[in-house]
């Protein structure tokens, strides 16, 4: 028999050559491994900067055009059966196109952008780096399991306390890490000191000037049982800088050191398994830090600022200033296959503090809630996904298509989406979100059906940061890029009004054909329902009422006398007086040609929010060949938005949004197999349009050719100013993104 | 070392008579359109009882513990159901390579952690078919039931496929080298089509799957099988941990530790590889974190089983869900 022939022999060849290959093991070796990547990246953007679709680190590029290679060795010695090394070493794309000739190309004179600082930018000139290197000890003792010293990704904790941290080297932080069992496994722990990551780890982004001796200490307790889990679980996070206030200043009996940032977390986990078709867990955390961003201040008697002064309407950190204790929990019910009918549900409910902190939680890769959450094509505020946008020089980064499919979510600020491409999964942060998700799915024969509901209410939900007291300009809250645009901004939380509700429904269907190896058909339909009153008391409104008569009159500029110190007539100021020949008949003489820059926010309404978003998904894919795989998805997003008028100007900070978006994305990919190489592609074009509808109340301007260049709209349209110089077109936009991304991934 | 395994397993052929009977923890499926359904014990998934998880955080005790199989007619096929202690979690968007690659862009079937072999003996004549798991398995399969056919469940199927295809002609050639026969390219092709054809008639490679709590069903054709799943077979069903982010390069499996999509069994497990190796039996242990056995069997006995003396495999035994006495259909 040809079986008999073939493969049984060929099997058992396998399984003893299989054999012969480690019949060394108790030898120490030293093997090498490697795996080289290459990327191709193509789009209209015309982007060069790197090798990656984005970023928003200054100073890094970021690129839709451009190849690349990068290479890692991995080297694993076994020293004996208690000691094993691991290290790796790898280049990386950064800046490294295939055009800087091997690592050349220097342009005297410009920013290290692009690759154009040759050999003199380790980030263009091909280099390799050390990382990764990890020692695993295995000592035998009973109190102890392994003890890994060096780096690590520490995913055996908790995405809400410590978590993944970054993929792009996954390893990228360092510490020692004790894991140890007791009664076969019933019991374990894990106890960590990791070095606080000075790139991040910190207020402002930072841990200060002193570093070395930054740590985030990690203990994590569990009992698994047959019926139920439980986890206990801490993390205590110091940040300490040289003692540098006048009065404590001593250096001849050694420098004293203070607390720059400090994070305390303690949280609690079960899980219960009553009946095969019952799941029930929940988890909670409470965390404390307190965060003087200011105490790494070089100087004797350094001058720190009160955190409430800290930030501006535009911070950005990964932590509240000041002193804050918050909790976080969530409770998940399921119901699986109930009586066998293939009917499911499952139901959460969550509660995220506004101030929950852990500094070391997974800032993504990581999905802490049930719910889909929001779409990852409208990332930032702008209609094409621009972060300040309106002002020039900042055009959309990731481009009109953003990334692909919905986000993930994070319970914390420091959300991370840093050097990735379209094809990559956006994270979101979800610190403030309260609410319930009940996801409701069935099974019959090929068909997979589900569908969700979420609602969402906000623990930032608050008037002037909750602090009415306070001036809304200065804050502990660091807003990134605030709350405005279709999507979420996926690492807002805080806002300095705020009176928001979420609702998310959706629907999406599964289908295998029983067509060749099965056609695998799906679809969706997601709607989401998303008001925010924003400033909802006349109280805080800016000026007293009819400061702003019209008619051509300007306004009088008297403060609101009930404003009780939030001072929004700081951020809200009044327009000036200006004059357009709308009609183009030589004077401005006729109505509505005369009056002001932007409409006075003399209204609580003025800045209200009511999203209506649509997401109709339908898609296929086929395994083409053994070795290939096709995928084929149409999206179409719907989304009518009233987010302000001009008087809120989007916090004159980013685009306005307020109108109708219809955006198409097509996307076609494929992955494909070939003796040990794996090659991937993506392409995706994205079309559509935003109609704006920015209210009335305001004289619109045409754009002069300095406008039109600085904000790349055409010379005479419709628009405005805003209050700090920013312009917003009124005239409707069309989008067109190509984009494509491929890969070859060989490993040796 | 090959010589050494086929004697044996020749003699062991020869000399197991009958599978051990019905297992008891089989029962009358309490559903009238199930085959059969088979529980296992909770709480064995340690493999032979020093086995653990590796340390990703993506595995937690009871992740990979199977506590039943069952089958049932479905159409013109067959639709496999493995229950797990815990629910099956769905392939994360993590990214596992430096090219942005996710896990959940791979693992397209709903699920990532685990692969499922399940070897089949349908015609029930001990010696009579295949008598190894697939490679790195590092396990046999009893000779009393060698198996005719072989379903295995992965996240990444036709990859896997693929890869298993490659490693047969890449060792088939080695083994002739050794031999001293060079073959030729045409006898290489020949070799290669040969390959392809017998691992696609016995091996199947499940892509209709379905996930729902902690069950997993995979529809198998009544073609492969030559129709519906029977109680009367006998079935060798193993549960690994999968590597998702497997190399299908034949080198690299060797730097790796591990091979066809299971990681590499190391002494204490790391965030890569699976614990509880054993001091110079590293290569003799099995990679199966669980499977089924039959009564009067315990798992762990079955999986230290190996011969240290004579660097045998262990021999895994299946199980029959209906009882020997009840007519053969």
């Amino acid at each position: 028999m040809k079986w008999n022939r073939i493969l049984v022999p060929a099997v058992l060849v396998l399984a003893a050559a299989s054999v012969a290959a480690q019949a060394a093991e108790d030898q120490p070796k030293l093997v090498i491994g490697g795996t080289t990547y290459t990327k191709y990246l193509w789009g209209n953007l015309q982007y060069d900067g790197s090798v990656y679709n984005f970023t928003t680190v200054p100073g890094e590029g970021f690129g839709d055009n451009g190849a690349g290679s990068e290479v890692e060795l991995l080297l694993d010695a076994k020293v004996s059966k208690k000691v094993e090394v691991r290290a790796r070493l790898h280049s990386r794309f950064n800046q490294n196109q295939w055009t800087n000739f091997g690592g050349f190309g220097i342009v005297a004179g410009t920013p290290c952008v692009g690759g154009d600082c040759g050999e003199s930018d380790p980030r263009s000139n091909q280099y390799v780096k050390l990382r990764g290197v990890n020692v695993t000890l295995t000592p035998g003792y009973k109190w102890v399991d392994t003890i890994q010293i060096g780096a690590n990704d520490f995913g055996m904790f908790d995405p809400f306390v410590i978590g993944r941290i970054r993929y792009i080297d996954r390893d990228n932080a360092s510490g020692l890490l004790f894991s140890g069992s007791a009664a076969h496994k019933k019991f374990t722990y894990d106890v960590t000191r990791i070095s606080l990551p000075r790139l991040w780890a910190g207020p402002n982004f930072n841990t200060g000037l002193y570093t070395a001796a930054d740590a985030a200490y990690g203990a994590q307790f569990k009992g698994n049982f047959k019926m139920f889990d439980v986890a206990l679980i801490g993390e205590y996070v110091y940040d300490i800088e040289l003692e540098n206030r006048g009065e404590f200043y001593v250096i001849d009996q050694g420098r004293s050191v203070r607390t720059r940032f400090r994070n305390s977390v303690i949280g609690a986990r079960f899980a219960v398994r009553p009946a095969s078709w019952v799941d029930i867990s929940g988890q909670y955390y409470k965390s404390w830090h307190d965060s003087i961003p200011d105490a790494n201040l070089n100087g004797i008697g350094g001058n720190e600022q009160a955190p409430a002064n800290f930030f501006g309407l535009s911070g950005f950190s990964p932590v509240t200033a000041g002193n804050h204790t918050d909790d976080a929990w969530k409770l998940d019910l399921g119901f699986n296959d109930l009586g066998g009918s293939g009917f499911s549900i499952n139901a959460e409910l969550f509660d995220i503090g506004s101030t929950y902190t852990s500094m070391m939680a997974a800032r993504r890769e990581s999905d802490v809630l049930l719910t889909e959450g929001h779409d990852a094509a409208f990332a930032f505020p702008g209609p094409s996904n621009a972060a300040f946008g309106v002002f020039g020089g900042n055009p959309t980064r990731i481009g009109y298509g953003g990334w692909m499919g919905n986000a993930v979510q994070v319970a914390t600020i420091n959300v991370d989406n840093e050097f990735t491409d379209f094809d990559e999964t956006l994270a979101e942060t979800v610190i403030g979100w309260k609410g319930i998700t009940v996801v409701p799915a069935w099974r019959h024969g090929a068909l997979e059906l589900s569908a969700e509901g979420t609602y969402i209410d906000y623990n930032t939900n608050w008037q002037a940061f909750g602090s009415p007291g306070q001036p809304v300009s200065t804050t502990v809250y660091p807003v990134h890029e605030l709350d405005t645009g279709v999507g979420h901004n996926f690492r807002s939380a805080y806002a300095p009004f705020q009176d928001k509700k979420t609702m998310l429904a959706l629907v999406k269907a599964r289908y295998v054909i029983d067509v060749g190896k099965g056609i695998d058909i799906y679809g969706k339909v997601k709607y989401i329902k998303e008001t925010d009153n924003r400033l909802n008391d006349s109280k805080f409104l800016p000026f007293a009422p009819g400061d702003c008569p019209g008619g051509g009159v300007a306004c009088a500029n008297v403060v609101n006398p009930n404003d009780p110190g939030a001072n929004t007539s700081g951020i809200y100021g009044n327009p000036p007086i200006i004059s357009t020949d709308l009609n183009k008949d030589g004077d401005t003489l006729d109505p509505g040609e005369v009056g002001y820059q932007w409409k006075p926010f003399d209204s609580i309404s003025d800045d209200d929010r009511d999203l209506k978003y649509w997401l109709y998904q339908v898609g296929a894919g086929y395994q083409l060949s053994n070795d290939l795989y096709g995928q084929l998805t149409y999206e179409y997003f719907d989304a009518n938005l009233k987010d302000g008028n001009t008087a809120f100007q989007a916090y004159q900070l980013h685009e306005m949004a307020s109108g109708q978006h219809k955006k198409n994305i097509m996307t076609l990919g494929f992955r494909y197999v070939l003796a040990g190489a794996e090659f991937g592609l993506q392409y995706q074009y994205a079309w559509g349009t935003f109609d704006p509808d920015f209210g009335g109340g305001f004289t619109p301007q045409f754009a002069d050719l300095a406008t039109a260049q600085s904000a790349g709209v055409r010379v005479g349209s419709l628009g405005f100013h805003g209050r700090f110089g920013g312009w917003n077109s009124l005239e409707e936009r069309d989008f067109r993104q190509n984009r494509l991304k491929a890969f070859m991934k060989v490993q040796f | 070392m090959k010589k050494t395994n086929v004697t044996l397993m020749l003699a062991l052929s020869t000399a197991v008579t009958l599978l051990p009977h019905a297992s008891a923890v089989a029962k009358e499926a309490p559903d009238p359109a199930t085959t059969f359904s088979v529980s296992d014990p909770a709480g064995d998934d340690h493999g032979d009882g020093m086995m653990t998880y590796p340390l990703n955080g993506d595995f937690e005790p009871g992740s990979l513990d199977m506590v039943a199989f069952a089958a049932k007619p479905k159409g013109n096929g067959t639709l496999f159901e493995v229950t797990f202690a815990r629910p099956i979690k769905r392939p994360p968007a993590r990214t596992i390579d430096a090219g942005g690659t996710q896990i959940n862009q791979i693992a397209k079937l709903g699920f990532y952690e685990f692969n499922i072999d399940v070897y089949i003996d349908t015609d029930r004549k001990p010696g009579s078919g295949a008598l190894n798991a697939l490679p790195d398995r590092r396990a046999a399969i009893a000779p009393a039931n060698a198996w005719e056919r072989a379903v295995i469940l992965t996240p990444r199927p036709s990859e896997t496929q693929q890869a298993l295809k490659a490693m047969m002609l890449r060792d088939l050639r080695r083994d002739k080298r050794a031999e001293g026969t060079r073959l030729a390219q045409d006898q290489i092709d020949a070799l290669r089509r040969d390959i392809s054809t017998d691992v696609e008639t016995r091996v199947f490679f499940p892509t209709r799957v379905y996930v729902a709590g902690r069950k997993i069903s995979f529809f198998v054709p009544d073609e492969f099988l030559g129709g519906p799943a029977r109680s009367d077979w006998a079935y060798v069903v193993g549960v690994s941990v999968a590597t998702i982010d497997v190399s299908f390069d034949i080198q690299s499996k060797y730097f790796q530790g591990g091979g066809l999509a299971v990681p590499e069994l190391t002494y204490s497990a790391s965030e890569e590889t699976m614990g509880g190796g054993r001091e110079g039996e590293l290569d003799l242990q099995p990679r199966f974190i669980d499977i089924l056995v039959p009564e009067g069997r315990k798992q762990e006995e079955v999986l230290i089983d190996y011969d240290l003396k004579a660097d045998t495999l262990v021999q895994l035994p299946g199980v029959v869900p209906m009882a020997p006495s009840a007519p053969r259909q």
